[in-house]
C-alpha cells in the first residue's frame, strides 16, 4: 500500500463478531471514514475445483453442495443443469419442479438468515430473535423434506433423488400459510421508518452505473436498480412455467439490498404455492447419459445472485475441469465502492449488505491495492499458481 | 441451577458455513443451552472452543494460535464431519487439518454433515453436566431422516458396493483372517445416502439415529463381519461366501433355463479365485461353458 503510513489501521478478522466466516478485511481509515479498504481471502479454501475432477459426476454434486452451507442447493442445482446439458440428459418435469420448490424454499432460509443478521448488526435484537425463531419453520421443512437441515443431496445428475409425496405437499402448503406473516414482518422493519430501516437508509450507497461496472450480481445488483435475475432472464428447472416478479429497489443503499430480499421472500412463497399446486406426475430422474467430450457453461440464481458453473469433459465418467464463479466472489468488488467514504459506524452493516459467503469465494488471494485512481488486482500465494487455473 | 455461563469462541477452520450456522442455531431458545453460553470474540476470554472445518494451509495456524489463547480448562468442541476427519475434503491439496492432528487436543467431537443443533445442543448439555427436556416433537427425526448409517448383519453379502459409491470413503471393508470387516465411519460419512441408494441387497440403511458425539475417532468406526471364501485350488480369500451365493442367484434369477443345466460346472469356475481361474486348463472350462450357454439362448 502507498501513502498510509498517516492513517489508522482497522483490521477485521480473520475471526471477528462481525464476520461469520473468516476472512481480513482491512480498512484505511481517516477520521473516523474509511479511506481505504484490502480484503484478503483464502481462509475458506477448500480446493473443490480440483476434488471434483477426481470425482464422477454422479459424486461430484455432493462437493458442490458443500461448496456452501446456506445455498448448498443453488449449487447442485446450477452444477446438475450443467452437466445435464453436457451429457445431454432430458430431466423429467417432476424432477424440475421439485428443484425448484426446494430452491426457493432455500432461498426463503438463506434470505431470512441474512435479514437477522443483519438487525443484529444494527443492534434490534429483538427482530433478530423473532426471525431466527419463525425461521425455524422453514428449517424443518427443510428437514421433512430432504431429510437434512443444510445439505439436502436433493439433486443428481438426471433429476432429483427424492420424491415429494402428498403428505410433504400438504405440509409444504402449510407452512408456507405459516410464515407468510414473517415475510410481510421482514417487509415491514426495513420501512424507511422501521426499527432496521432507518438505521441502514442512505448508507453504503451504489448507483445503477456503478453495480453494473462493478459486475454485482443478485440482490446486490437489484438493489441498485438493475433488472436482472437468472430465474427470468434465462429460465432454468421450471422457472419458466411459474409467474413470479423480479424484485427491483432504487436507492442503491444499504436498505434497498435488504429490501430486495425480504420482497423476494414474498414472491418464493408464492412460487413454491405455485410450484406445489402444479406438481406433474411422472418419474423423477432421468436415465443415465453417455459419457461425451464437450464443455458447457450453466447458470442458476442463487440467494447471493448469479452462480455460473463451467464444466469440461473428456469422455470418461469423471468432469476434466471444472470451474465455479460464486455470487459473492462478484459482489465483493463493490466494496470499493460501497465501504469507501463510509462512517466507521456504518461499516458492519455495509460488509453485511451483500450477504457475503466466503465459503464460495474462497478460490483466490486478492490484494486490491487502491490510491488516488490507481486500483491493481494482483494474485499471489497459491500453491498450484496462475488466476483461477487448478484452483 | 445456577451455573456459571461457559464462555465459548467459535472458530471456523475452512468450513463450509453449515456448521457454523447449526452453532449459532443450537443456541437459540429452542435448544436449550444458548441460557449457559456466551459467545465471545476474543479467544483469551473463553474457556471453550468450537471448531468447524478442516483447517486449510490459512486456518491451520489461526486456529491453533486461538487454542493457544484459550482459557483454562480449554474444552475443545469439534462439530461436523469436517472438523473430525476432514469429510469430503480430506484429499483436498489445501488442507491441513483436522484439528487433533494440529496438535489439538480434542473434548467432543460431534459427527453430522452438518450435526442438527439438537444434536449439538445435548452434546454442550453433556458436557456442561446439564440434563435437557428433549420431550417436544422436534428433538425427534422426520421420517426420512438422514441418520447414521447401519448395516443389516443378516443381508449384507460385503460386496462392496458402498465403498465403490461413497463419495468420502466413509464405507470401507478389510479383509480379516476368516472375515471381511464391513465399515463405516460416522467421522468421515457426509450422510448423503448414496450407499442405501446402491446397495444391492438393501443392506445398509440410514437410520433416524441423530445422537452421535464421541470422546475419541474409534468410538467412530462401526461395522459387521462377513465370512470370506477361500480359493478352492489356492486357498487365498477372493470374496465372501454371501457375495457369491448373491451372485449366483441372481444369475439364476435372470437367465435360470441358460444356466440350471450348467449349474455343476459354473459352481466349480466361480469357486476359483480371478488368478486361479485364467490358468489354461481352467479358460477351457469357462469357454466350454460360454459355448454351451450360447447355444442353449
Amino acid at each position: 500500500m502507498v501513502g498510509v503510513s498517516a492513517r489508522r489501521e482497522v483490521v477485521i478478522g480473520p475471526y471477528h463478531e462481525y464476520l461469520l466466516e473468516p476472512e481480513r478485511i482491512t480498512l484505511y481509515v481517516e477520521d473516523g471514514v474509511v479511506k481505504d479498504v484490502d480484503v484478503r481471502l483464502g481462509y475458506c479454501h477448500r480446493g473443490i475445483e480440483k476434488l471434483m475432477t477426481t470425482r464422477t459426476y454422479k459424486q461430484a454434486v455432493f462437493l458442490s453442495e458443500r461448496v456452501c452451507g446456506i445455498c448448498s442447493h443453488a449449487h447442485t442445482t446450477a452444477y446438475c443443469t450443467t452437466a445435464e446439458a453436457l451429457l445431454g440428459m432430458e430431466v423429467p418435469e417432476r424432477g424440475l419442479y421439485i428443484r425448484t420448490v426446494v430452491a426457493e424454499i432455500e432461498r426463503l432460509h438463506s434470505h431470512f438468515l441474512w435479514l437477522a443478521l443483519l438487525a443484529h448488526g444494527v443492534g434490534e435484537h429483538e427482530a433478530f430473535a423473532h426471525i431466527m425463531k419463525e425461521r425455524e419453520k422453514v428449517m424443518d421443512l427443510l428437514e421433512l423434506i430432504s431429510g437434512n437441515r443444510v445439505h439436502y443431496a436433493i439433486n443428481t445428475v438426471g433429476g432429483v433423488r427424492r420424491d415429494i409425496t402428498p403428505k410433504v405437499a400438504e405440509k409444504i402448503a402449510a407452512t408456507m400459510k405459516e410464515i407468510r406473516p414473517l415475510a410481510d414482518y421482514c417487509v415491514d422493519i426495513l420501512d424507511e421508518n422501521g426499527p432496521v430501516g432507518e438505521k441502514v437508509a442512505g448508507i453504503g450507497v451504489m448507483g445503477y452505473d456503478e453495480a453494473i461496472r462493478l459486475g454485482a450480481v443478485g440482490p446486490t445488483l437489484r438493489g441498485s436498480g438493475v433488472r436482472s435475475d437468472v430465474r427470468a432472464d434465462d429460465p432454468y428447472a421450471a422457472y419458466g412455467e411459474l409467474s413470479f416478479d423480479v424484485v427491483v429497489e432504487e436507492d442503491g443503499d444499504v436498505r434497498a439490498r435488504a429490501m430486495v430480499r425480504a420482497r423476494e421472500n414474498l414472491e418464493s412463497i408464492s412460487m413454491v404455492e405455485q410450484a406445489i399446486g402444479a406438481l406433474p406426475p411422472g418419474p423423477i430422474v432421468a436415465e443415465p447419459g453417455e459419457p461425451v467430450v464437450g464443455e458447457f457453461v450453466g447458470r442458476g440464481e442463487a440467494p447471493r445472485g448469479e452462480l455460473i458453473y463451467y464444466i469440461r469433459a473428456n469422455g470418461t465418467n469423471m468432469p476434466e475441469r471444472v470451474k465455479i464463479r460464486t455470487p459473492t466472489y462478484a459482489n465483493v468488488f463493490t466494496y470499493t465502492k460501497t465501504l469507501l467514504g463510509a462512517r466507521l459506524e456504518h461499516v458492519r452493516p455495509i460488509i453485511e449488505s451483500i450477504d457475503p459467503c466466503f465459503a464460495c469465494t474462497d478460490r483466490l488471494v486478492i490484494v486490491d491495492a487502491r490510491t488516488g485512481r490507481r486500483r491493481e488486482v494482483a494474485v499471489e500465494d497459491l500453491p498450484y499458481g496462475a488466476s483461477g487455473g487448478v484452483v | 441451577m445456577a451455573v456459571r455461563k461457559l464462555r465459548v469462541f467459535r472458530a471456523d477452520a475452512s468450513s463450509c458455513n453449515g456448521c457454523d450456522i447449526e452453532v449459532l442455531e443450537a443456541l437459540l431458545p429452542r435448544f436449550k443451552v444458548g441460557q449457559y453460553i456466551e459467545l465471545v470474540y476474543e479467544p483469551e476470554q473463553a474457556e471453550a472452543l468450537v471448531i468447524t472445518g478442516g483447517a486449510n494451509f490459512k486456518t491451520a495456524d489461526e486456529v491453533r494460535a486461538v487454542y493457544e489463547k484459550l482459557r483454562e480448562p480449554k474444552i475443545v468442541i469439534c462439530v461436523g464431519s469436517c472438523a473430525i476427519s476432514k469429510g469430503i475434503f480430506a484429499e483436498g491439496y489445501p488442507m491441513r487439518g483436522p484439528a487433533d492432528q494440529l496438535g489439538i487436543p480434542v473434548t467432543v467431537f460431534v459427527a453430522g454433515c452438518p450435526p442438527r443443533p439438537q444434536a449439538i445442543a445435548q452434546a454442550i448439555a453433556g458436557l456442561l453436566g446439564l440434563e435437557l427436556d428433549t420431550s417436544e416433537e422436534y428433538w425427534g427425526v422426520p421420517e426420512g431422516f438422514r441418520g447414521l448409517p447401519e448395516f443389516d448383519p443378516e443381508r449384507c453379502v460385503g460386496c462392496g458396493a458402498c465403498a465403490n459409491s461413497c463419495p468420502t470413503g466413509a464405507m470401507g471393508f478389510e479383509d480379516l483372517e476368516a472375515d471381511r470387516a464391513v465399515r463405516v465411519n460416522y467421522g468421515l460419512c457426509i450422510y448423503c445416502a448414496t450407499c442405501q441408494e446402491i446397495c444391492p441387497e438393501e443392506a445398509v440403511k440410514l437410520t433416524g439415529e441423530y445422537r452421535a458425539w464421541f470422546k475419541g475417532k474409534e468410538e467412530m468406526l462401526k461395522g459387521i463381519e462377513v465370512p470370506l471364501r477361500r480359493c478352492a485350488n489356492c486357498g487365498r480369500p477372493y470374496t465372501t461366501d454371501r457375495h457369491l451365493e448373491a451372485c449366483m442367484r441372481r444369475l439364476l434369477e435372470k437367465s435360470g433355463k441358460v444356466y440350471e443345466p450348467l449349474l455343476e460346472e459354473l459352481k466349480k469356475l466361480v469357486s476359483l479365485c480371478p488368478e486361479c481361474r485364467r490358468a489354461v486348463e481352467n479358460i477351457r472350462l469357462a469357454k466350454a461353458l460360454l459355448i454351451k450357454a450360447a447355444l442353449a439362448t
